[in-house]
């Protein structure tokens, strides 16, 4: 065992880790807490089960004390991405986080803010996601692109650290477009980055980060990713080589080292430069986060800030929340 | 890696990003593939206007392809004149038939040419960033970040 899966064995919070493994107890627990609060979307029964958490100690969660937002109504249900394609690639299976940032994204409330932030008939959007997984997020991003963003031409771009990601992500993107042709966008690539370290300075129009949040002891490095070997497609891993490939990208998806915040501080960092003059961060956080520090420090931060939450849901032992960022 | 792609991305190098000679990257040793994408008449025109077009330039040469050198200049569209689907856009008769040469050239080169295999330059620092399989590696070394 690395010792960054040792760090998360002995997290006490989580992340949709435990949802990896579809768990029924939960979900029914879920549904008889609050059905409306339970997401359109479903678990892949398809999808890859990678991590088996026992004895996890289970934290409860105070929502954010933050004023709630006027109800936003209820998201539309719209159809979730199809990854059956993915067999045992390692990559974030779409879990109870992804399907949050889907139901973000489908609330009425959300649609109307995005259509006045990017109205038609102007300069077509970019939209990017960073650390894409299994692709789900933009998949649905894309292929629903004419209800969610008013509009079809929008272009749209993953990137991730791991280059098995990217390549399964296209295809999750590929195929959930090619069933919507009458509201997708126009998907043009997948690349392997840290961040959005690859764009051009502000151009990206609705930029989307569903980070590393778990808070862990250790933080993984990049190094072994950026010094090694040209990455290869891992798929039903056989060697040690692998294994110990795999327990590393699984630790890039979910350990977000001191608050959980480490990946995500560099990119508020540098959002300035990012996205465009009217361009929109979405940002998932858990509460292990600590989101009022992270509002207090986004809208401290200079030209002046936005940081409002679009949505939030207790989901096993987390809650999360999705926040949107933008000046 | 699209050729339109490449209108979005500069070296990764944070020293890099101040420098004009950053973007665009530089194709070498390219591998080309056809790809089919659907036509989208109204993306094109309205994407047409957030191009950087010299870059552009620079690009489609580097692959092989011939773009006029000034940003051709097409009539904005409406949602509903390119609803009509496979090109035939004269219905709403905002789109001659040059201009729609013009959006069906823009849509081959842009849209459905794609680096399979190949590397991509920094014309400041002169790193090499590789394609591999259509995916561009742009993760740097350590010592570079």
């Amino acid at each position: 065992m690395t010792g960054y899966a040792m760090a998360f064995n002995q997290s006490t919070k989580l992340k949709g880790i435990v949802n990896m493994r579809p768990n029924k107890g939960f979900r029914c627990r879920q549904q008889q807490l609050n059905s409306s609060s339970v997401s359109n979307h479903q678990e892949s029964k398809t999808s890859t089960d990678f991590f088996f958490v026992d004895n996890v100690v289970h934290q409860t969660p105070t929502m954010t004390s933050i004023p709630a937002p006027p109800p936003p109504g209820t998201p539309l249900k719209l159809p979730t991405p199809s990854t059956s394609h993915i067999t045992s690639q390692p990559v974030y299976p779409p879990s109870e986080d992804s399907y949050l940032l889907l139901d973000a994204f489908s609330l009425p409330s959300e649609i109307a803010f995005i259509s006045s932030r990017l109205p038609t008939g102007t300069p077509s959007p970019l939209l990017v996601e960073i650390g894409t997984g299994s692709g789900v997020v933009s998949a649905f991003l894309a292929a629903h692109a004419g209800v969610l963003f008013g509009r079809q031409d929008v272009i749209t771009m993953g990137l991730d650290v791991s280059y098995t990601a990217n390549t399964v992500t296209s295809t999750t993107i590929s195929n959930t477009c090619s069933e919507h042709p009458e509201t997708s966008a126009t998907f043009l690539d997948c690349m392997t980055s840290d961040l959005t370290s690859c764009l051009k300075p502000n151009c990206v129009d609705i930029l989307v980060f569903n980070p590393p949040y778990v808070p862990t002891s250790e933080h993984p490095s990049l190094s072994t990713l950026r010094d090694g070997r040209q990455q290869k497609v891992i798929v039903n891993s056989k060697s040690r080589e692998d294994y110990d490939m795999e327990d590393y990208l699984f630790s890039l998806t979910y350990a977000g080292g001191d608050k959980g915040m480490e990946t995500t501080d560099r990119l508020l960092d540098q959002l300035h430069e990012v996205l465009s003059e009217r361009g929109v961060l979405y940002l998932l956080l858990c509460a292990g986060n600590r989101p009022p520090e992270v509002l207090e420090r986004v809208t401290g931060m200079e030209s002046g800030w936005k940081m409002e939450r679009v949505i939030e849901r207790r989901a096993g032992g987390e809650i999360l929340s999705i926040w949107r960022i933008y000046r | 890696m699209k050729l339109l792609t490449a209108n979005f991305i500069s070296c990764a190098v944070k020293a890099c990003k101040s420098s004009s000679l950053s973007f665009p990257l530089h194709f070498k040793d390219v591998e080309l593939a056809s790809t089919s994408v659907p036509y989208n008449p109204l993306l094109l025109s309205n994407l047409l206007p957030r191009l950087d077009w010299p870059a552009l330039v620079t690009s489609s040469k580097e692959l092989g392809f011939t773009l006029p050198d000034t940003k051709p200049e097409l009539p904005r569209l409406t949602a509903t004149a390119a609803a009509t689907g496979d090109g035939d856009m004269n219905m709403d008769n905002t789109v001659g038939e040059d201009d729609e040469k013009t959006l069906k050239m823009l849509h081959k080169v842009l849209m459905e040419t794609e680096v399979v295999e190949g590397k991509m330059v920094c014309g400041s620092c002169g790193f090499e960033y590789g394609i591999h399989q259509t995916v561009g590696n742009f993760l740097l070394p350590s010592h570079l970040v």
